[in-house]
């Protein structure tokens, strides 16, 4: 495989397929600018910046190197602090300095490469209005939300964004672009190892690698038909715990994110088609307009380094009774559409989970994609018809953390009366549930308070959750029973 | 030398005229550019020698019990394994309790808790290390752990005996008072969270020692306990640290494990030896902040103000004494806090649990003792009907009368009424007490989803170890022929600006810009017999230390100048690199060379002792500390009374430092204290098993304040022309740990908004932290005791 460090083309020959890629930049790279602090991705302190070609110019994000595995980096540029060394400090740094915003300075690593980025991808602000601030702020915490620090409080870091948010720039010609050579050689760069791209070769004489990255579905198909005990893998942020936590040697992975054809997102007829290459920040940037509500949720989904990598298949088919997107979607009566050789079927999502951790796939069968009816947009029906669509995850940290309840609800009302309703939790069950009991209760009803007040009985008909160490039973009963009580009034108001 | 060098990199450029030698100025952190740019070195980062080792440990899997057998034939068969020690291979001592023993290297046979390292292995990679520490075959007989106060308490076990501070009869005084409120909290502990985990890498000497670089903020305690595990004299042993990716307390004590784990592998093996924790295991295998249970009666007059308490406050220590005995001792001399209580008893417990050991963090017991205060100022004011903050205020020590501590120490220094003024006018609290006021009564008449509190609270923070010999310190001058000076001092860098403090004073005191003087990485070997970098002491002690260590070296070259050029010594000034007298300027370079020519020593040692401070534990009398480190904060929340979820909005902080060394630091050093006292109280909670696993193990499940939980509007300042009363360097105050305390207003807040959730009626019971859970069930809690026919909390 081959790979854009920094500014040095570099060749690696057959990675194994649980070399993580902060381990090979300390260990083999000798590059210590990139440090480890948890080795699960919750702290940031290993964030790199990876680019790659998309749609026509180099895609650059925020990636934990300590669970990204380097065999899915093939063809990428891999930006490490270590590459930011130059005679002047980069805008960021200098911002950073000037504002006292490293204090121990483990983090610092992971916070400049977090704002070397989110800088390069947001154009000038001018933050003089209270609203445009607010905006600002929020996008500094979104491209944050992965880096924790201990020492500073965030605020001097906060203050350095935003005394760059003003500042005038080019992307093409930010100054990181100077410490690689500039962007044009980047570009031409990840264009050659493209071409030079091995997979088409993997299915000729030479032996399987251990990490497969095949180009298209039917590749895809017959790799993982052929070994279906071999893990599929996206963005790895899950899989990479067995790696660095479970200490489990992994020798082969399937990679389903280089296969061009599941990169698509898109809508057809109202419905949207999302492939099981898709990550969950290029989601979040595409539901903002079409389905807020997706947006707003998964700005609350773990951090924004592991939305550039995770997907949205992939917390689907990881079956978590904890995992955030499955109660929206379905609220929304999203369907899977699964691949098995050249065989495909659809499964209604409903009816995708069987028990804990456990899924209706077959062995050898996979999640193609994901097909997402959308709420018919308000502005075209009578709003009296209009279906709503409520979601909210409840966790003792708004960033970065798992949901002691993640509540969904998708409710249409006619003439006051409920003519539809779907309510979905996360965290209340072995699975993520659908509220059946609750929602035959309410279906066909016009809300009253004494209807109202009986929801929390109906719901314990529904979930019995457990008590751990994120909250006891008793509390996720209540804040479900609370956030639905409030759902109902909203909606009926 | 033969030849003097050429005084190119000694001269002064313009830019380092401009910026002078800084002091009082916001000048970066030392390291600053090193840590924007990746190149600072931490000791993960430091290039190993070849062939070097990993190390690991296996952990009992049990909280409680007794080792009967291992077989580790398994580990060390497995692949890349080159040694594995038990108990049995230790030279010399086995036990490593920094001042009382009960801390075991490694298990002999009684397991005290869970994950508690049983064996060690060095491999060639700590992949293989990690690995094949799992595969140890160990028997062992599980007992019942004591898990609970309830468990330690039935069954009598305290690390260390019982203590009490006495003042006046408290018992009498408590039956006179015209109102008593009984106070009972639950305080939870801390984890430190540093973002590098404990790390140590030992590398042996041809003279049979070793070379330790270990992230700790006690050298000199590694140093001596690496010499006892390996039976080895302490001239043999030196242990190095440049810089730490953070501490708070968490390197204290708890670095020497590993440090003697690496070192005994490495003198064992005659190669090189790394150990470094993963995270789950590190939050696993190290002490944390005590958990706390106090109770308290106290006793008030009508208008609220306190005239008797009786406390006692119960540290769970954990299975060791460890650094107990004075953090629970902290806990008691701050459970006044800045309130002037006529009649104290005030007792400490140090309960036994089977769980890792708790230690030091950021506050050492003063937190947790400060929050019981501040409960019994909340809800004296609340059962009276009255504002806190006009409560507080009432009870401050005063500065003539009412100003002595149930430890008989008598406060002369604390300005907290100008303080409090001064916050309450730029934070308006009045103004927003009423608007919170008007919402909230909204709200609750309406059904609205959002309440809002609001509180303010005061810090005064006792500054010097309460060991009192701890309160000394060295350093180390060096200046070289080329004008440039090295420093070295007791103390380490944690991030906390140490080193850029110093630096600043030793280029104060010798007229040099900081570009001419290098603080070098603190080592055993330059400095000896060191205490900890811990109580927020290291600039106070460490400061003047290298000031006079630079002094001596300068008053050895103004005797130089009063001889060779028949000046008269104050006639003669050190600036911006030169020195200059009537008619006459050299650059300091330039003096150096003839001074050296001269044969003047230009290195000196400095050392520093804390005047006036002494305290007689029998008695509980004394004076245990030099000043104290006062600040307020004001905290506003916003609570979703659905979810028991809150935002902090705003918070505003004003903070004394005195006459500030370098004020950029010091607000770092408040706005982060702060955050991290918040964490302490909000969404840091710490989750054991009934197994006496620790189940919030990860960051994936411990909750430390992550950027979205800065307050939006968080102003943060330094209190204006003040300065220390007491000759503490340039009159400069300690900081590190006094505004972690800050975080308590937000606490207070929280149980503010609580409060009037449930119509202003009820002392609302919220244990910290404060997480949603809690607050929901407070909030339940609070409406039904307003009207008990009122289900639910929405």
């Amino acid at each position: 495989m081959r790979l854009l460090l920094n500014q040095t083309a570099t060749h690696i020959i057959e990675p194994a397929a649980h070399t993580t890629l902060l381990q090979w930049l300390r260990e083999s790279g000798h590059l210590s600018a990139t440090k480890e602090g948890c080795a699960v991705g919750d702290c940031g302190a290993c964030t790199v910046i990876v680019g790659r070609i998309y749609q026509g110019s180099i895609a650059y994000q925020s990636v934990n190197a300590c669970i990204a595995l380097l065999g899915s980096l093939d063809g990428t540029h891999v930006i490490t602090l270590d590459g930011l060394q130059g005679h002047k400090l980069h805008p960021v740094q200098q911002a950073l300095l000037d504002c006292h915003a490293s204090q121990c300075g483990f983090c610092t690593p992971g916070f400049v490469m977090s704002l070397v980025v989110w800088w390069l991808n947001t154009k000038p602000s001018v933050l003089s209005s209270a609203k445009a601030f607010a905006k600002h702020r929020h996008g500094v915490e979104l491209a944050l939300s992965g880096n924790l620090c201990r020492c500073t409080g965030y605020q001097p870091i906060l203050l350095a964004a935003d005394q760059l948010a003003p500042m005038d720039r080019d992307r093409n010609e930010d100054p990181l672009f100077e410490l690689m050579g500039g962007y044009e050689r980047c570009f031409s760069q990840l264009q050659t190892m493209q071409v030079h791209t091995p997979s088409s070769l993997s299915s000729i004489d030479i032996q399987t690698p251990a990490y497969q990255s095949p180009s298209s579905v039917e590749e895809l198909a017959l790799a993982y038909e052929a070994a279906p005990n071999t893990r599929l893998v996206a963005g790895s942020t899950d899989l990479a715990l067995d790696i660095t936590q479970g200490l489990k040697s992994i020798n082969g992975l399937i990679d389903v994110s280089s296969v061009a054809s599941l990169q698509h997102i898109e809508v057809h007829n109202n419905q949207m088609h999302v492939g099981a290459g898709v990550s969950l920040s290029i989601v979040e940037a595409f539901c903002e307009q079409r389905l807020p509500v997706m947006t707003h949720l998964l700005a609350r989904f773990a951090s924004r380094q592991v939305r550039n990598r995770a997907t949205l298949v992939g917390n689907i088919a990881n079956s978590s009774p904890i995992a955030d997107t499955p109660p929206l979607l379905l609220v929304l009566d999203a369907k899977l559409l699964l691949q098995q050789g050249m065989n495909q079927r659809t499964i209604a999502l409903k009816d995708f989970y069987l028990g804990y951790k456990q899924n209706a796939l077959a062995l050898g069968e996979f999640i193609h994609s994901i097909i997402m009816p959308l709420p018919l947009p308000l502005i075209d029906q009578a709003p009296a018809k209009a279906m709503q669509v409520f979601v909210e995850k409840v966790s003792k940290r708004v960033e970065d953390d798992i949901s002691a309840t993640c509540v969904a609800m998708s409710i249409t009302i006619e003439d006051k009366m409920i003519t539809q309703i779907d309510i979905a939790c996360g965290g209340m069950a072995a699975i993520p549930k659908m509220a059946t009991n609750t929602q035959d209760q309410l279906l066909g009803k016009i809300l009253t308070p004494k209807l109202l007040s009986q929801v929390p009985a109906m719901l314990a008909q529904d979930y019995q959750p457990i008590d751990d160490m994120r909250a006891s039973a008793a509390y996720r009963q209540t804040v479900t029973a609370n956030l639905i009580q409030g759902f109902l009034k909203e909606a009926c108001a | 030398m033969r030849k003097l060098p050429e005084l190119k990199s000694a001269q002064v450029t313009a830019e380092d005229r401009d910026n002078g030698h800084m002091l009082g100025k916001p000048t970066p952190h030392e390291s600053a550019k090193l840590h924007l740019t990746g190149k600072a070195l931490y000791i993960d980062d430091i290039v190993a020698p070849q062939g070097c080792l990993h190390a690991y440990v296996g952990m009992a899997n049990v909280a409680c019990g007794r080792l009967k057998s291992q077989d580790l034939t398994n580990v060390a068969n497995a692949l890349g394994v080159v040694d594995v020690i038990t108990v049995k291979d230790i030279p010399g001592k086995t036990d490593i309790g920094p001042v009382y023993s009960g801390d075991a290297l490694l298990v002999e046979e009684r397991i005290d808790y869970f994950g508690q390292p049983l064996f060690a292995v060095a491999a060639t990679t700590r992949d293989a290390a990690r690995k094949a520490a799992l595969l140890g075959q160990v028997e062992i007989e599980a007992m019942k752990p004591i898990l609970t106060l309830a468990d330690a308490k039935l069954s009598n076990k305290q690390v260390r005996p019982s203590h009490s501070l006495v003042k006046g009869d408290s018992q009498a005084a408590l039956k006179q008072s015209m109102n008593t409120l009984n106070i009972h909290q639950k305080v939870g502990g801390q984890e430190h969270f540093y973002l590098e985990g404990q790390v140590s890498l030992a590398i042996p000497q041809d003279n049979g020692g070793v070379l330790v670089h270990c992230s700790s903020q006690h050298p000199s305690e590694v140093q001596k306990l690496v010499a006892q595990v390996l039976d080895l004299p302490m001239h043999k042993v030196v242990v190095d640290m440049r810089r730490m990716g953070g501490g708070f307390g968490g390197k204290e004590t708890q670095a020497a494990q590993w440090a003697c784990l690496a070192a005994l592998l490495a003198v064992r093996n005659q190669k090189a030896v790394k150990l470094r924790l993963a995270r789950s295991d590190d939050m696993t295998l190290t002490g944390k902040r005590h958990p706390f249970v106090n109770q308290a009666q106290v006793g008030f007059d009508n208008d609220g103000l306190i005239t008797a308490l009786d406390a006692q406050v119960n540290g769970l220590c954990g299975c060791s004494p460890d650094l107990s005995d004075a953090i629970v001792d902290r806990a008691m001399f701050h459970a006044d806090n800045a309130y002037y209580i006529p009649a104290a008893t005030i007792t400490g417990h140090r309960w036994f649990q089977n769980t890792v050991s708790n230690t030091a963090f950021r506050g050492f017991g003063g937190p947790q003792g400060m929050i019981l205060a501040e409960q019994m100022l909340d809800d004296i004011a609340r059962s009276l009907g009255k504002d806190p903050l006009l409560i507080r205020q009432m009870n401050l020590y005063g500065k003539d009368e009412r100003n002595t501590t149930p430890y008989h120490q008598t406060v002369t220094d604390v300005d907290l009424q100008r303080i409090i003024e001064e916050l309450v006018e730029s934070s308006d609290y009045w103004g927003r007490r009423e608007a919170i006021r008007c919402h909230n009564q909204a709200a609750v008449k309406s059904g609205g989803r959002y309440i809002k509190g609001l509180a303010l609270t005061p810090v005064k923070f006792g500054i010097s170890f309460t060991a009192m010999f701890l309160n000394q310190a060295g350093a180390l001058v060096h200046i070289y022929t080329d004008g440039t000076v090295q420093v070295n001092h007791g103390g380490t860098e944690m991030g906390q600006g140490l080193y850029t403090k110093i630096a600043q004073i030793v280029a104060a005191e010798l007229g040099l810009p900081l570009a001419h003087i290098e603080v070098t990485s603190t080592r055993t070997d330059k400095v000896p017999n060191t205490s900890p970098t811990a109580a927020s002491s290291g600039t106070d002690l460490n400061g003047q230390a290298a000031r006079k260590a630079a002094l001596t070296i300068k008053q050895r070259l103004i005797d130089y100048l009063v001889e060779t050029y028949q000046v008269a010594a104050q006639d003669i000034d050190f600036s911006q690199g030169n020195v200059c007298w009537p008619k006459h300027q050299i650059t300091f370079a330039q003096l150096t060379q003839e001074a050296y020519l001269a044969r003047i020593s230009m290195s000196a040692t400095g050392y520093y002792r804390t005047p006036k401070i002494y305290y007689d534990r029998e008695q509980a009398k004394g004076r245990p500390f030099f000043y104290y480190s006062c600040g307020a904060s004001v905290s506003e929340v916003e609570v979703d009374t659905y979810t028991g979820t809150y935002t902090v909005s705003q918070v505003d902080i004003l903070h004394d430092v005195g006459e500030s060394i370098n004020p950029g630091i010091d607000l770092g050093q408040v706005e982060g204290g702060f955050i991290q006292g918040m964490g302490w109280l909000t969404t840091e909670e710490l989750v054991w098993g009934q197994d006496g696993r620790l189940q919030t193990n990860a960051g994936a499940s411990y909750k430390i304040p992550a950027v979205g939980d800065t307050p939006k509007q968080f102003n943060v300042a330094l209190l204006k022309d003040s300065k220390n009363h007491e000759a503490t360097i340039y009159h400069s105050k300690a900081v590190g740990e006094p505004p972690f305390m800050h975080g308590i207003s937000v606490w207070s807040a929280l149980r503010d908004a609580i409060w009037a959730f449930g119509g202003e009626k009820t002392n609302p019971q919220l244990d910290a932290p404060a997480t949603p859970e809690r607050v929901l069930w407070a909030l339940q809690e609070a409406k039904h005791q307003a009207d008990p026919t009122a289900r639910g909390a929405s």
